[in-house]
């Protein structure tokens, strides 16, 4: 295919094909020098247990292996997903970083230039699918510390070349192309399965209710919670809470300066007041009882924002 | 308003103690600073060397600080990427209003620049730099012009005391995330620990005397409202039912010395409110320099020494000082007594070590503060 910048590309992936040989993993690997999983002793199945800096490729696996006696499990003993970074349209990692190191591709992809990095974690902080790691290792350039995550290979892109994952899937699960094409696909495909009564099976992230449509979306098997994917309700940007966080802090500020003038202003009262009682002078051990009741004075304004 | 717990599938960025200890910094420096310009600002004259101690405190912690966040980074080196734009093509500087991070970076710039000036001034006020950049210095920050760059300084103290809490909000963390009120709890916790370390750093300068009681009643009010807004953050995670994580286990033991150390605060702001306190001889802060007498003095009883001294400073202090517990002579404004100003000598040991009345409080509020951090930012792990 010709891999046109300027266009949208993506990934649709169909777990409901995946077959969890992990090809992904090692193609993704192999062509971006990544050390290889350090769980060895993992549990089941499932041994590189999470996506980070040297994981950028990840599949999930999820044992729910029926009873036997119960039924054959119409493709739901194993929830098999390749994981991976969503390149979400609208990014709470790109949103967030104070370098500008993360960036949008001319093929709309969501890029960490890793000469720009500095390792702050931001990024870690938002990404809502725990999709970003940092270096513990030095990188193919020779840095440790910066944040890394799959780059939708975009050198293969700059080459024409597909990406390594969907390159060496087996099964098609990892389909790549124009993000518009691969919708089509989907939606064909999830009312293919739907006939064949897979009616578990949905869609996620290919339309704008979660982060304004990601650019690697999925067919799913399952609720989005089994594969540790927030449903549209939760699916937030950390920037949400810019207008509440500093107005909460500028109502505290408010709060503490009418506290403190009001305060200032006692002690100016208590001070007239003794001075007009006893016009010898301050004689400070007998003028506790000056004044107003104790009972009335609270902290102005005493709930919080 | 308790609906669905929020879900969060997030790692953490493994924020832990250089951020522990940058927030604590940040909220003495910013809180210092607006305390002390404040106290400029509205109180009166002999209120002037407790806020010169306010600003010798708010400048060290500012200077640490941009080097535990430096050292915080996998590039540490690459700080300079969040000001200068390393990005091709791109502005030269690198600018986020959106990103509480960013726009941290150049707020702790500018109120740098603010606590060192004030810095400066306060040691120009107080003779200890003379030279010619010191009285130029005095000249140009006298009057209105001086009250409104102490008044920009204090709001960029506060910023920086505040918007750590909304660079933890402004993520997709557990606990962090599902709250609005971290900013302003870090706000008031940073302005609560301020009071009482100018009040305790004022034991080494006797002519503090006079503000012990107003910093006293500040303390109050800040652990009134810093307990607010604990209780409005509570409020908040458990309707996210994200409160396990960060006040469960463990963690209960820091929620726990956080209320010990505002406990007193608040008590007191329910039986006194925000009147001056009731036993000003509690807030006695007595110098750490003692008189000599023609006879030995007694080094096990510095308060009788102490107290002498006190009459002595007492008699050039302003009218209309706080409820200090010592019979002052009506201000007369004669520096000179009848009898000299008596010798002083550097005081034993034993009077370089406050009291434990005047160092208690304040150690609460420290450790009370400094958990109070740990238990939010170190929980989510």
């Amino acid at each position: 295919m010709e891999i046109t910048p300027g266009t949208t590309y993506g990934f649709f992936t169909d777990t409901s094909v995946c077959i969890g040989c992990k090809a992904c993993e090692v193609a993704c690997k192999t062509w971006n020098q990544l050390d290889s999983a350090d769980q060895f002793f993992g549990d089941g199945y499932d041994n590189t247990a999470e996506l980070n800096d040297q994981n950028w490729r990840y599949v999930q696996f999820h044992d729910e292996v029926p009873d036997a006696a119960t039924s054959q499990g119409n493709g739901a003993a194993f929830l098999m997903m390749s994981d991976v970074c969503k390149h979400c349209s609208t990014a709470s990692c790109l949103e967030v970083c104070p370098t500008g190191a993360i960036i949008r591709t001319e093929f709309d992809s969501v890029f960490i230039q890793s000469d720009v990095c500095n390792g702050c974690r931001s990024c870690m902080a938002a990404c809502p699918y725990d999709v970003i790691g940092t270096a513990n290792v030095p990188n193919q350039y020779g840095t440790m510390g910066v944040a890394q995550k799959c780059t939708l290979c975009y050198d293969r892109l700059q080459d024409n070349m597909e990406p390594a994952c969907s390159k060496a899937c087996p099964t098609e699960s990892i389909q790549f192309g124009p993000l518009d094409e691969l919708r089509n696909r989907a939606t064909q495909r999830l009312e293919t399965l739907h006939q064949q009564g897979v009616t578990q099976a949905n869609l996620y992230g290919h339309d704008e209710t979660v982060y304004g449509g990601l650019n690697a979306f999925f067919l799913l098997m399952d609720e989005p919670e089994k594969y540790r994917l927030p449903n549209a309700a939760n699916a937030k940007m950390p920037s949400r809470n810019n207008v509440g966080g500093y107005l909460g802090a500028l109502g505290a500020a408010v709060l503490a300066f009418f506290g403190g003038l009001l305060a200032l202003r006692r002690r100016q009262e208590k001070v007239e007041e003794e001075a007009a009682s006893t016009p010898s002078g301050a004689d400070g051990a007998s003028s506790n009882n000056g004044g107003a009741p104790a009972a009335t004075e609270t902290t102005p304004g005493g709930e919080g924002q | 308003m308790i609906g669905e717990p929020a879900q969060h599938f997030v790692s953490d960025p493994h924020w832990a103690w250089y951020i522990v200890f940058y927030f604590f910094f940040a909220g003495i420096a910013g809180g210092s600073y607006a305390i002390s310009t404040l106290l400029r600002w509205r109180g009166n004259a002999a209120d002037e060397p407790a806020a010169r101690v306010g600003y010798y405190l708010a400048l060290p912690p500012v200077l640490v600080a941009p080097i535990l966040l430096i050292l915080d980074l996998g590039q540490p080196l690459r700080f300079w990427h969040m000001i200068i734009s390393t990005t091709p093509d791109s502005g030269p500087f690198m600018f986020k209003v959106w990103a509480p991070m960013s726009v941290g970076v150049y707020g702790l710039l500018a109120f740098t620049f603010f606590a060192a000036v004030s810095f400066v001034h306060a040691l120009a006020l107080d003779g200890v730099l003379r030279i010619r950049l010191a009285t130029q210095l005095t000249r140009w920050l006298e009057g209105n012009r001086g009250l409104m760059f102490h008044a920009v300084g204090a709001v960029l103290g506060l910023f920086i005391a505040g918007y750590t809490g909304v660079l933890l909000s402004v993520s997709n963390q557990p606990v962090w995330s599902d709250t609005w009120v971290l900013g302003a709890l870090f706000l008031a916790s940073g302005l609560t620990i301020s009071a009482a370390l100018i009040q305790f750093f004022g034991y080494y300068r006797a002519d503090t005397q006079p503000s012990a009681g107003i910093l006293t009643v500040f303390e109050r009010l800040f652990a009134g409202l810093e307990v607010v807004m604990i209780l409005v953050f509570a409020f908040t995670v458990v309707a996210a039912g994200t409160a396990s994580i960060v006040f469960g286990g463990p963690w209960a033991l820091l929620w726990f010395v956080v209320f010990l150390g505002t406990a007193p605060g608040v008590i007191a702001l329910f039986t006194r409110g925000l009147n001056p306190p009731a036993h000003p001889e509690w807030w006695d802060l007595r110098p750490a320099r003692v008189p000599i007498e023609s006879s030995t003095p007694s080094v096990e009883d510095p308060a009788a020494t102490a107290d002498e001294a006190d009459r002595a400073e007492g008699a050039r202090d302003a009218p209309g000082t706080d409820d200090s517990g010592e019979s002052a002579a009506p201000a007369t404004a004669t520096a000179t007594s009848t009898r000299t100003e008596p010798e002083t000598r550097r005081a034993p040991l034993s009077a370089w070590l406050p009291p434990w009345r005047a160092a208690l409080f304040p150690a609460m509020v420290v450790i009370a503060v400094f958990s109070l951090r740990v238990a939010v930012i170190i929980s989510i792990h």
